[in-house]
C-alpha cells in the first residue's frame, strides 16, 4: 500500500468500502438505554471498544453492569493492569464476587500481550488499561482479530487530543458531570458519530 | 509360554531418538573394562566404518575420524529399560527385567485376552515396535530358550518344532554360558546348543560344572525357575532422563528431547488415569552442576501439550545459561483425573482454554502477577484485602458492605478539594496484631466530580480509595 495512502487510512479520513463487518451475534446492554439505541443495541459482542476517561477513576458506571452481565453469562472477568487494587469487598458488595476475576499486572508491553491472550481464550471479558502511546493500530487490529472468535475487550486509556483510526467497534470519550456521565461517541457501528450525551 | 524381548543398543537408540539429526554421523558408546576403553554400542553409520563391538576405541577413531563417542552406562540403560517396560505394561501385565537389555513376558495369561498366541504376540511385536528401538523378539516354551533365541536374533516363530531346531543349531558361543563354561565345551568338541543337549544331563555336571547343569535344566524344562515375585511393578513416580550425542548451547536443541520427555509423560500418565500439576526438568551440565526448570499450570493436566506451551514461554524468558549435557524430568504428587477441584470454573460455560491461558499468563508474567482479589473477614479496611492464586474459590464469609472498587493505599488529602457526602463509618479495631486504627470514614466528592473514600485519622484527611 502506498505510504500517503496508508497515512490518510490512519487518520481516519478513508472509507474501505471493502472492510466486512463481523456479523455481530449480540449485544450487551450498557446500562442505559439512550446509550444502548446510539450503539444499536448496547455494546456489540464479540468486539472491541474504547473508552477514553478525561480523569481516571471515571469508568465504574460503565463497567460494573457490564462486569454484571458478563457474569450473569458464565464469563471470566480478566482485569489488565488495573488503575489501583481491585477491591474484592466491593466486588462482594456488588453481586460480582461469585464469579471468577483475575487480575493480571505486568509492565505495558507485556499487557498487550496479556490482553491479546485473552481475547483469543473463549468465554473470557477482558478490562485492559492501557495508555494511549500503546494503542497502536497494530496492536489494536490483533486485538481486535483476537476477540473476533467470540469475546469482548474493553479498553480504557486516556483523553486523545488527535485520535487516528483504530479498529476498535466503539469509541467513546468519557467525562464525570454533576448529573452522571457526559459522552461523546467518537465512533460507531451504527451511525455517524455523536457528542455531549448526558447519562445520568 | 514366554515372550523375550531383547535390546541390543538401547542405550545408543534412546540416544539418537533424542536427538535425530546424529542419525547419520557415526556414532558409538564405549566403556572402560579393565583399564581399556572398548565399544559397546555402535550405530549403522559407524558399524559401516568397521567400528564394531569389542574394539578398542582408539582403533575405532583411527577407522572412522567423525565418529562420536560417548560413554556406556549400564545404570542408565538400565533405567531406559524401566521406561520400556512402563510402555509395554499397558498390554501385559505379567513382565520381567533381564537387566539392562532385556525383559521377558508371560504369555499364557494375555492369550484368552487377545485372542491366541499369534495374536498376543502380534500385539505385543507392535507395542515394541512404538518404542522405535532397535529389537529381537523370541517366543519359546521356557523362559530361558526365549532368551537365548532372542538375543542370537532368531527368526520369530511360534512353532515349537521349529524352536527347537533353531535352538539347537545355535553355536555355543550364544548360548549365554559363561565364557570359561564355552572354552571347556569347544575344547570337548561341543560346538552347538544342540551338540550339549544330547549329552546326558549327568555327564554335563561332571564334565561342564553345576552352572552348565543348571543350564541345560533350565533349557529342556525340567527346572522351572520361579518368577513370580520378580513381575514388575510400574513406578508410581516419572523419572526419565535422556543422554545428548553432543553439548546442546542452545534452546533449540534441546527442543526436541524436551518434547519427547513430555510425551513420555504423557502416555506414563495416560496410563494410570493420573494428572500432575509440577514437573521439573533438570539440565546437567559440563562441570557436573545442574540448573532446574519448573513448569506448573494452572489446573493439573496430564496433556505434553499443556506443559510444553509453557515451557516455551520459559525458553523465551533466557537464554540457557551453559551447555547442557543431559536433560531428565521429574514428575511425581499425581491426582487422579475424575477428582472436581474447587474452583472459580464451576459456573464458566467452557474451562477448557482457561486454563492454559491463567498458565500462560502465570509463566510469562510471573506467578505473583496474575491473582484473584479475595477478602477476610478483618473489620479494617484494607488490610482484609489478599491476593489468592487464580481458579481458587474461597467463598465469602462476610457480610457485603459498600466499598469501593479501587483501593488505593491511603494518601493525605486536603478536605477543602472535596465535599463530604456520606459518613462517617467509624472503625476502631486492630488492637489484636499491633495495627490499630482509628477512623471516620467518609464517601466524599471532588472537583472533577468524582467519589472518593476518605478517612479522618489523628488530624489528618487521608484518601483511600475510589467509587466512581
Amino acid at each position: 500500500m502506498q505510504p500517503n495512502l496508508q497515512r490518510l487510512i490512519e487518520k481516519g479520513v478513508v472509507w474501505q468500502g471493502q472492510t466486512k463487518a463481523p456479523q455481530a451475534d449480540h449485544y450487551i446492554k450498557t446500562g442505559f438505554s439512550k446509550l444502548d439505541e446510539l450503539l444499536g443495541g448496547g455494546w456489540q459482542t464479540p468486539g472491541l471498544h474504547e473508552w477514553q476517561l478525561e480523569t481516571s477513576f471515571s469508568e465504574q458506571r460503565l463497567l460494573l453492569p457490564l462486569a454484571q452481565q458478563a457474569i450473569e453469562q458464565g464469563l471470566a472477568v480478566f482485569w489488565v493492569n488495573p488503575p489501583a487494587q481491585l477491591s474484592a469487598a466491593s466486588l462482594h458488595y456488588h453481586d460480582l464476587a461469585d464469579a471468577m476475576h483475575v487480575v493480571v499486572e505486568a509492565k505495558a508491553s507485556d499487557a498487550c500481550w496479556a490482553l491479546e491472550q485473552i481475547l483469543q481464550t473463549k468465554n473470557t471479558m477482558a478490562f485492559a488499561w492501557l495508555p494511549q502511546k500503546e494503542t497502536t493500530s497494530p496492536k489494536v487490529r490483533r486485538w481486535y482479530k483476537a476477540a473476533e472468535s467470540g469475546q469482548m475487550g474493553i479498553v480504557i486509556s486516556g483523553f486523545s487530543d488527535h485520535p487516528e483510526a483504530r479498529p476498535y467497534s466503539n469509541r467513546l470519550k468519557i467525562r464525570l458531570t454533576e448529573n452522571g456521565l457526559a459522552l461523546d461517541i467518537l465512533k460507531r457501528k451504527s451511525g455517524w458519530p455523536v457528542e455531549n450525551i448526558e447519562l445520568s | 509360554m514366554w515372550l523375550y524381548c531383547h535390546f541390543p543398543q538401547l542405550l545408543l537408540d534412546s540416544l539418537l531418538r533424542a536427538q535425530p539429526e546424529f542419525e547419520k554421523q557415526a556414532v558409538a558408546l564405549y566403556q572402560v573394562q579393565n583399564g581399556q576403553s572398548l565399544i559397546e554400542q555402535s550405530n549403522q553409520v559407524a558399524q559401516q566404518a568397521g567400528v564394531s563391538q569389542g574394539i578398542a576405541s582408539v582403533m575405532a577413531i583411527a577407522l572412522c575420524e567423525d565418529l562420536k563417542l560417548k560413554e556406556y552406562s549400564v545404570a542408565k540403560e538400565e533405567r531406559l529399560l524401566c521406561g520400556v517396560a512402563d510402555h509395554l505394561y499397558q498390554w501385559a501385565a505379567k513382565l520381567v527385567l533381564e537387566p539392562p537389555q532385556g525383559l521377558y513376558i508371560e504369555l499364557d495369561t494375555l492369550e484368552k485376552l487377545y485372542g491366541g498366541l499369534s495374536n498376543t504376540v502380534k500385539t505385543l511385536h507392535l507395542a515394541v515396535k512404538q518404542l522405535n528401538v532397535r529389537s529381537q523378539l523370541a517366543v519359546a516354551n521356557n523362559a530361558l530358550a526365549a532368551k537365548v533365541l532372542a538375543e542370537a536374533d532368531a527368526p520369530l516363530t511360534m512353532n515349537d518344532e521349529k524352536t527347537c531346531h533353531q535352538l539347537k543349531s545355535l553355536s555355543i558361543k550364544s548360548s549365554g554360558l559363561p565364557d570359561k563354561v564355552v572354552r571347556d565345551s569347544l575344547s570337548a568338541g561341543i560346538f552347538s546348543i544342540g551338540d550339549l543337549l544330547d549329552i546326558p544331563v549327568s555327564d554335563i555336571g561332571r564334565q561342564l560344572g553345576k552352572e552348565a547343569l543348571f543350564y541345560i535344566q533350565e533349557l529342556k524344562g525340567e527346572l522351572k525357575t520361579q518368577r513370580a515375585s520378580d513381575f514388575y511393578q510400574p513406578s508410581e513416580r516419572f523419572f526419565q532422563h535422556v543422554d545428548l550425542v553432543s553439548e546442546v548451547s542452545n534452546w533449540q536443541g534441546l527442543r526436541f528431547p524436551m518434547k519427547r520427555l513430555l510425551n513420555e509423560l504423557e502416555s506414563f500418565l495416560y496410563q494410570r488415569q493420573k494428572v500432575v500439576q509440577y514437573i521439573k526438568f533438570q539440565l546437567y551440565q559440563r562441570d557436573k552442576s545442574c540448573s532446574e526448570v519448573r513448569v506448573a499450570t494452572a489446573s493439573p493436566s496430564w496433556r505434553a501439550q499443556s506443559f510444553w506451551s509453557l515451557l516455551q514461554l520459559k525458553m523465551e524468558q533466557a537464554p540457557l545459561s551453559a551447555p547442557v549435557l543431559e536433560v531428565s524430568l521429574q514428575a511425581s504428587d499425581f491426582s487422579s483425573l475424575s477428582v472436581k477441584t474447587s474452583h472459580f470454573f464451576h459456573d464458566a460455560k467452557d474451562t477448557q482454554g482457561l486454563f492454559p491461558l491463567i498458565g500462560k499468563l502465570q509463566v510469562k508474567l510471573g506467578k505473583n502477577a496474575v491473582y484473584t482479589p479475595a477478602v477476610s473477614d478483618d473489620p479494617r479496611p484494607g488490610i482484609n484485602e489478599y491476593k489468592q492464586p487464580p481458579c481458587r474459590f474461597g467463598g465469602f464469609s462476610v457480610k457485603p458492605v459498600k466499598r469501593p472498587l479501587w483501593l488505593n493505599h491511603p494518601e493525605p488529602v486536603n478536605l477543602d478539594e472535596w465535599s463530604l457526602s456520606d459518613g462517617p463509618e467509624r472503625k476502631r479495631c486492630g488492637w489484636w496484631d499491633n495495627q490499630p486504627i482509628e477512623r471516620d470514614y467518609w464517601i466524599a466528592t471532588d472537583s472533577k466530580h468524582r467519589k472518593g473514600w476518605l478517612f479522618y485519622e489523628s488530624g489528618q484527611w487521608y484518601l483511600q480509595g475510589w467509587f466512581s
